[in-house]
């Protein structure tokens, strides 16, 4: 796609012969566009003078001039931000030479002037003549994308039919002549190879022609939308180069496909790996190196393309592949590698995708419109939310652009389009937030512009695996080096319309949902029973029993205590439970199990005086129950340890159930073999709702119900003088509660207002009643200023019930 | 009473009538032939049998050097008096034995138990031990240590007004230590009657006995806590005898990891070496698996899991003891014709008095009926059919495990002197790794095997006499019958070595005559002939002859009685072998589990609708797996609303789905989002973040 670009050779810029630099140069001076001497380029002395061609030629340069690099902006590209587009392209170029020095003080420049002499001195990678190119070009669309000067000047350039001429002393980039000897030579003779220039001419084409042809087929379109119309065209051609490079370095489509829809244009999110992706293979040698660390992410990829109908070819050889890597999950177990893995790179639309996927194999039609429908519904909301690091408020409207879909014109084939359509769609669910690239393609494959996707030359596929491994380690340092933040979309869940529920309602909502797959439950929870005779002779032997497996193993440790336990002593604990401390569960075997009084230095004491009770006296057994023994309060070492040391005790018995992945983590050695644990792996699918029901989960508001409902039966028993104080500190909140600054009540103030109503007649009895409050945790007072938080969400109301 | 939601308590307390549960009525569950009694009586007889030897091999193994920490402790206080701290005014440093004990910490308990009670026997019984987990302060340190001497019940048994008081209302320092230890060995000395009363069976203690103080896991205590200790102690040498030992469990630079120079060169440490566990490991395998004796053993794959467990995690053998627990009880659990596994004697017995359901039991045990196929017809129908010919077939096949065994081990000890020295190991260097490839295959036809008497036909006179004498010592113990003549067999092999010397000098001029006879031929024949010579000349010495014949002797004797123990009918109720059971409830993988039930729940529900291959998503799966699926699309940071959309998406079935519905799902499909990020949180792959609004962050990379 781009054009064939020469090597600059050493050439001396003086006297235009080869062999010598410009430095070095004895010679006298020649004109740089005809070569002859006498003359400097630009005079009229020169036969390729030509009269002020401004008209035709729109030369630019300097940091006035918009269209130039040296342009003052802030520029989101590469996942940076940069000041110009000259520090862009001039950091890409020293990191690509491995420069790394240079690199940081391009970062640190102040003008676009200093990146370019820093950047000069780099000596650049054997590639980056052919990079540039193309380094300069995404640089520049993005620049389009966000400056808004920089398109207006563009569009305007463009309709004026006038040649963009960089007009610098750059043999490659430039002209090589400045503005004035630019206008008034023969653009044929310009020494520089004009490449920006070109590059500017290119995107300013295939933006007008798109744009051109939105606006004659959405007739509709007013002129207020023309600009935003635009700006999607323009994502449009955006998409389209990348897609077409791509495939012409691929051989075949991006993999990060969409949503079939009906409409022609949508946008699709690409995200910054892809794009550095994209800049990094440009050359063949390259080429083959991501080919083989697309198969180190065949696994995850797998996925992502299955349901892209146009590439199932590639799918299937995939698979074939895949079929001969020996499976390693003897026994039902996952091999480690596949549990065990490094972060990879994810597009941040597949989650949406792989929702869509769940359904396409099933009813595409229907798919093709709901997911439309979607997407359209999305688009609306987007237009709320402004989006993050936009440089032009217009884009935040983008959304309303309406398009009608237009029948296919003849020569390619229905399907075909259908799937360019699968590819160029994916969109908006995917979230637009890092604006490296989101854009808008048009995907009637009809256009010169794109040709019909390529079939994929198998050839390709056969890499060799040998040099897998240091590209997993490249990858890995690809992902982290980039914020995790950048690919997330930045809506949120205030748009559900719906508050958030509360604990209760949540739960009155799940008991109407009917369980999936209660049968199969059932039965593997009936043979799980069947378990427990088991369970109770290993006990018997000196073995603990703990339970592992997805879902909540508290309704068959519960069924096992009640059916097996129900004549022995046992203590039941959550370990779940989050004021649960060992504390508790110590002081519950001595008091009431072992009906023994007395006072304790330490936990370790007390597990003492436990193990000397349970094996100075005759042989008793004791079973201890621990739901979640891996629950947050258990999780400290030492309580681990004291459990561990419990369990050691001549006829104590342990079951317990563990949920997180990490909890084996929280023994050691030594701990483990205390225990002597068997493991027994209970996998239930039951829903984990009274471990859950403590968490604070992030969707559910937290009522405070308890607190309010303790506070009432704290109300009922106060006096009404204590009341009064109460209600005075409350109505006192309720007054500042919108004023951020508000601390508290002080207590110098408050027994003012106290003694004011005549509910208290000194200091003293006021604190007496304070250290009751704060006794049942209805106030918190700090330091000299008393600060009470009301803990209950209503106050209102709790107070107008109290009258 | 519920315990599920109480919202006050964490803890429930349920008295119960019975004071403690038999182990009978649960073996009892489970049992379909009425065998269980019996069973678990030959299970419990021989798990005491087992349990019993082990701890012989425990204190076995450790004796020796036991006998040198206590020599050591001894002597180190040889020549102290009380009140020699005034005269000697040059601090001296406390004694300290630095005992390296190795990596497997769950082992040191028991070993420094013994340890405690062995000096409390033989040296003093002034000792305390001190563990890290009770020492988080000085103070605590010197009252466990003071507590632990004063409250000794080895000192108090007669002297009741010798008892300094509680001892909690006793300052707790070294001042008091001493004026207490002055107190008794000075009165103890003015009458020397009541200090032999008061050193019980230990009269040779010496008057004034050391203190003995361990520190059972040095590398754990704090630093500061350690060093201002022992500046405590080294303060007191001169008053009381003092003697530290260092449990360590890596190596000795720990000590001056922990110490600065200052501290360490208080102490004069002596270094002793505990012996590797895998030598205790190797007594329990030699002692316990490896004998006729016990007739439970473990099949080759279970036995190569529990080694690979002990030598890949944690060196600890009793764990492998654990294993080795677990693996008898549950073969006795699960198979119903356990009970023939026992001893010869009772072998009869227990056969004839077999019901009927147990012969068919054991008829169906796969390896008799590959034996009754080999059978000639007429004795088929007798013994599928006839429970009197089966029983005496039974006897007559369990007897041959049993002679099978006592004849393997000696045998296999020779067949492992023979090959452990050989270049690079082909069968193992250790005895259990040649025993694990006999349990797996039948270790004759192996082609290490093979390399291995290929390169025992090569060896010198005197290795191989060296190898044969090895031999010829191990088989010591009384042997069975059939190998009874092996000894003398073995000496006269080397007695025909030691003459060979003798018989090479008559056998050499032969040669040299024949050589001599050269006949006049043209050059072929000569060439033809001088060939041959050559050959001839190979011909093997007498040496040669006799190293081959003694290598095909044991080659036979290999042969004969290395069979694979699955090869035998019947093996199955010796031989433990369900390697899965181990695998899954000694060393299972929590983690793996969880994950295989969420991307796979087929693999668990059996049911068709979630059949699918691994990776895609289907409605029908429970509502986690859906989240789960959807979340390893993500990266670091997860939208909560893209992720209830997509969940929505997955959800909803073709004919509600409206765009309305999904930009705004109704409170039931909600619901459901949130418990699964709950459970999802709880099971800890998404944690919340503050980093953006409305998000949670990724902990797991793995998917699968």
């Amino acid at each position: 796609m781009f054009i064939n670009i020469e090597k600059p050779t050493s050439t001396c810029t003086n006297c235009w012969e080869t062999g010598h630099s410009f430095r070095l140069c004895q010679n006298i001076p020649r004109c740089s566009a005809c070569k002859e001497t006498g003359h400097k380029p630009g005079s009229n002395l020169c036969p390729q003078y030509i009269e002020d061609n401004s008209n035709e030629v729109e030369a630019f340069d300097g940091k006035e001039n918009v269209l130039s690099n040296f342009f003052p902006c802030e520029l989101m590209v590469f996942g940076e931000c940069f000041e110009s587009a000259e520090q862009a392209f001039q950091l890409t170029k020293a990191v690509r030479a491995g420069d790394l020095l240079a690199a940081e003080r391009i970062r640190a420049a102040k003008s676009a002037l200093e990146c370019k002499q820093i950047g000069n001195s780099v000596l650049p990678s054997t590639s980056w003549h052919q990079d540039a190119p193309m380094v300069m070009e995404e640089i520049v669309i993005e620049k389009v994308k966000q400056i808004s000067e920089m398109k207006k000047k563009i569009t305007q350039v463009f309709t004026d039919e006038k040649v963009f001429a960089h007009s610098v002393y750059d043999q490659f980039l430039g002209t090589g002549l400045n503005s004035t000897q630019t206008v008034h030579t023969n653009p044929k003779a310009w020494p520089g190879q004009n490449v920006m220039g070109k590059l500017l001419q290119r995107v300013a084409e295939s933006f007008h022609a798109s744009s051109q042809r939105t606006s004659s087929r959405n007739r509709k379109t007013t002129v207020n939308n023309a600009s935003k119309a635009n700006q999607k065209d323009l994502d449009g051609y955006v998409k389209k180069s990348k897609l077409f490079s791509r495939e012409m370095k691929h051989g075949k489509m991006t993999t990060n496909s969409g949503r079939p829809r009906r409409k022609c244009v949508s946008v699709s999110f690409v995200g910054d790996d892809d794009v550095i992706g994209h800049i990094v293979d440009v050359n063949k040698k390259y080429e083959s190196r991501k080919q083989k660390k697309r198969l180190s992410l065949q696994h995850t990829r797998k996925n992502q393309l299955k349901y892209t109908e146009d590439i199932e070819i590639i799918e299937q050889s995939d698979s074939d592949e895949e079929n001969f890597q020996p499976s390693e999950q003897g026994d039902g177990q996952v091999a480690g590698s596949d549990v065990f893995q490094f972060k990879t790179a994810k597009k941040s639309g597949s989650m949406a995708l792989k929702a869509s996927e769940a359904r396409t194999p099933k009813t595409p039609k229907s798919i093709l419109k709901n997911s439309n429908s979607v997407s359209s519904g999305k688009r609306k909301t987007e237009n709320v939310t402004p989006r993050k690091g936009e440089g032009t408020p217009k884009k935040g409207t983008q959304g309303k652009l309406t398009r009608k879909g237009r029948k296919p014109e003849a020569t390619t084939p229905f399907k075909l389009r259908k799937r360019a359509e699968y590819i160029c769609d994916d969109v908006d669910v995917d979230s637009d937030s890092s604006d490296t690239d989101s854009e808008d393609g048009e995907s009637d494959t009809e256009t010169s512009a794109t040709p019909v996707p390529p079939t994929t030359p198998r050839s390709r596929r056969k890499i060799q695996e040998a040099a897998d491994m240091p590209h997993m380690v490249e990858e890995y340092f690809d992902l982290h080096s980039q914020g995790g933040l950048s690919t997330t979309s930045d809506r949120t869940l205030a748009k559900l319309g719906t508050g958030k529920m509360d604990q209760e309602s949540l739960n009155e909502l799940l008991r109407r949902v009917p369980s999936k797959h209660s049968r199969e439950c059932q039965q593997m929870y009936e043979e799980h029973r069947e378990l427990f005779h088991k369970w109770m002779f290993y006990m018997c032997n000196g073995y603990n029993i703990l339970l592992h497996g997805l879902g909540s193993k508290r309704t068959l440790l519960e069924d096992f205590r009640r059916s097996e336990l129900k004549d022995l002593d046992h203590v039941v604990v959550n370990g779940y439970f989050p004021s649960l401390t060992i504390k508790h569960i110590l002081n519950t075997i001595t008091d009431e199990i072992l009906e023994a009084e007395g006072t304790y230095k330490s936990p370790l004491d007390q597990v003492e005086f436990i193990k000397s009770q349970f094996e100075t006296k005759d042989y008793r057994d004791f079973f201890l129950v621990v739901h979640n023994i891996d629950g947050v309060m258990l999780r400290p070492e030492k309580i681990q340890n004291i459990l561990s040391l419990l369990s050691q005790i001549r006829g104590f018995h342990i079951v317990a159930s563990i949920d997180h992945i990490n909890a084996p983590l929280i023994w050691d050695q030594t701990k483990c073999s205390r225990y002597r644990w068997l493991w027994y792996d209970v996998t239930t699918y039951l829903p984990y709702t009274d471990e859950t029901s403590y968490e604070n989960s992030l969707l559910v508001q937290q009522t405070g119900s308890l607190a309010l409902s303790s506070m009432s039966h704290v109300m009922k028993s106060l006096t009404t003088n204590a009341k009064q104080i109460f209600l005075l500190l409350a109505k006192h909140q309720l007054e500042n509660k919108d004023s951020s600054t508000y601390l508290g009540m002080s207590l110098q103030d408050l027994y003012q207002r106290c003694r004011e109503a005549f509910l208290v007649n000194s200091d003293l009895t006021l604190r007496a009643q304070l250290t009751e409050f704060r006794d049942h945790k209805l106030i918190k007072s700090k330091k000299f200023v008393l600060i009470k938080h009301l803990s209950f969400p209503f106050p209102e109301m709790m107070i107008l019930k109290k009258r | 009473m519920e315990t599920g939601s109480s919202v006050s308590k964490g803890t429930f307390a349920y008295k119960g009538k019975k004071r403690s549960i038999d182990a009978d009525q649960y073996f009892k569950r489970s049992d379909t032939l009425g065998t269980y009694r019996q069973r678990l009586d030959v299970l419990q007889e021989a798990w005491e049998n087992i349990d019993t030897q082990i701890q012989i091999l425990r204190s076995d193994l450790n004796s020796k050097i036991f006998d040198d920490l206590v020599k050591f402790a001894k002597s180190s206080h040889e020549s102290f008096t009380l009140g020699g701290g005034q005269i000697d005014s040059t601090p001296k440093e406390i004694p300290t034995a630095a005992f390296v004990t190795g990596v497997n910490t769950p082992d040191h308990g028991v070993m420094f138990s013994t340890l405690v009670t062995t000096l409390q026997d033989k040296v003093s019984p002034l000792v305390a031990i001190l563990k890290s987990k009770d020492c988080n302060s000085v103070k605590n340190t010197l009252s466990k240590t003071l507590t632990q001497l004063f409250q000794n019940p080895l000192l108090f048994s007669e002297d009741d007004e010798a008892i300094p008081g509680n001892t909690k209302n006793m300052t707790c320092s070294m001042s008091t230590l001493v004026s207490w230890y002055q107190d008794k060995y000075n009165t103890n000395n003015s009458s020397p009657k009541k200090r032999k009363s008061l050193g019980g069976g230990s009269k040779d203690l010496g008057q004034y006995p050391p203190i003995v103080i361990l520190f059972e896991d040095l590398e754990s205590f704090l630093p500061h806590v350690l060093q201002d200790y022992i500046s405590i102690c080294r303060n007191y040498i001169g008053e009381i005898p003092l003697v530290f030992v260092f449990g360590i469990a890596t190596s000795v630079s720990a000590v001056h990891r922990l110490l600065p120079n200052a501290v360490s060169s208080m102490l004069c440490m002596e270094k002793f070496q505990a012996p590797p566990s895998t030598e205790y490991l190797n007594m329990v395998i030699n002692q316990i698996l490896m004998t006729s004796r016990y007739p439970f053993k473990l099949g080759s794959k279970v036995f190569q899991l529990l080694l690979d467990i002990f030598l890949y995690h944690d060196f600890s053998v009793l764990n492998f003891i654990k294993g080795l627990q677990f693996a008898m009880m549950d073969h006795f659990f699960t198979n119903p014709v356990s009970h023939l596994c026992c001893s010869v004697e009772e072998l009869e017995d227990r056969v004839t008095s077999l019901k009927p359901k147990e012969v068919e039991q054991v008829r169906r045990l796969m390896s008799f009926r590959g034996f009754v196929e080999g059978c000639p017809p007429s004795k088929q129908e007798d013994m599928l059919l006839n429970d009197k010919v089966t029983k005496l077939e039974f006897v007559v096949l369990l007897r041959r495990i049993h002679t099978y065994h006592s004849h393997l081990y000696p045998v296999l000890k020779c067949l492992h002197i023979m090959v452990s020295k050989i270049p690079k190991h082909p069968l193992g260097k250790q005895l259990r790794e040649v025993y694990s490839r006999l349990l797996k295959s039948f270790i004759c036809d192996t082609e290490d095997y093979k390399e291995c008497i290929e390169l025992l036909r090569m060896t010198s006179k005197d290795e191989l006499m060296d190898l044969l004498q090895q031999c010829r010592s191990s088989l010591t113990e009384d042997l069975p019958p059939d190998l009874s003549t092996l000894p003398s067999d073995l000496d006269a092999l080397l007695d025909r070595f030691l003459k060979i010397d003798e018989v090479t000098e008559e056998e050499t001029p032969e040669n040299t005559e024949e050589s001599l006879h050269l006949e006049k031929t043209d050059l072929h024949t000569l060439r033809k002939r001088l060939q041959e010579e050559g050959k001839k000349k190979k011909k093997l010495s007498p040496y040669e002859k006799l190293r081959n014949e003694t290598i095909d002797f044991f080659d036979s004797l290999f042969r004969k009685y290395l069979v694979c123990p699955t090869s035998l009918p019947l093996y199955e109720i010796f031989y433990y072998d369900a390697w899965g059971e181990i695998k899954r409830h000694l060393n299972a993988s929590p983690r793996s589990v969880v994950q295989m039930a969420l991307s796979s729940p087929h693999h668990y529900l059996q049911c068709k609708c979630c059949e699918s291959e691994p990776g895609s998503v289907t409605p029908s799966m429970p509502d986690i797996c859906i989240a789960y699926k959807l979340h390893l699309e993500c990266t670091q940071l997860i939208n909560l609303y893209d992720w209830l959309q997509a969940f929505v998406t997955v959800v909803t079935t073709d004919e509600d789905l409206d765009e309305e519905k999904i930009k705004n799902p109704d409170k039931e499909l909600q619901a459901r989002f949130i418990r699964a990020v709950s459970e999802l949180q709880f099971l800890g792959f998404v944690k919340p973040t503050k980093r953006k609004t409305d998000h949670v962050a990724r902990l797991t990379w793995g998917g699968c």
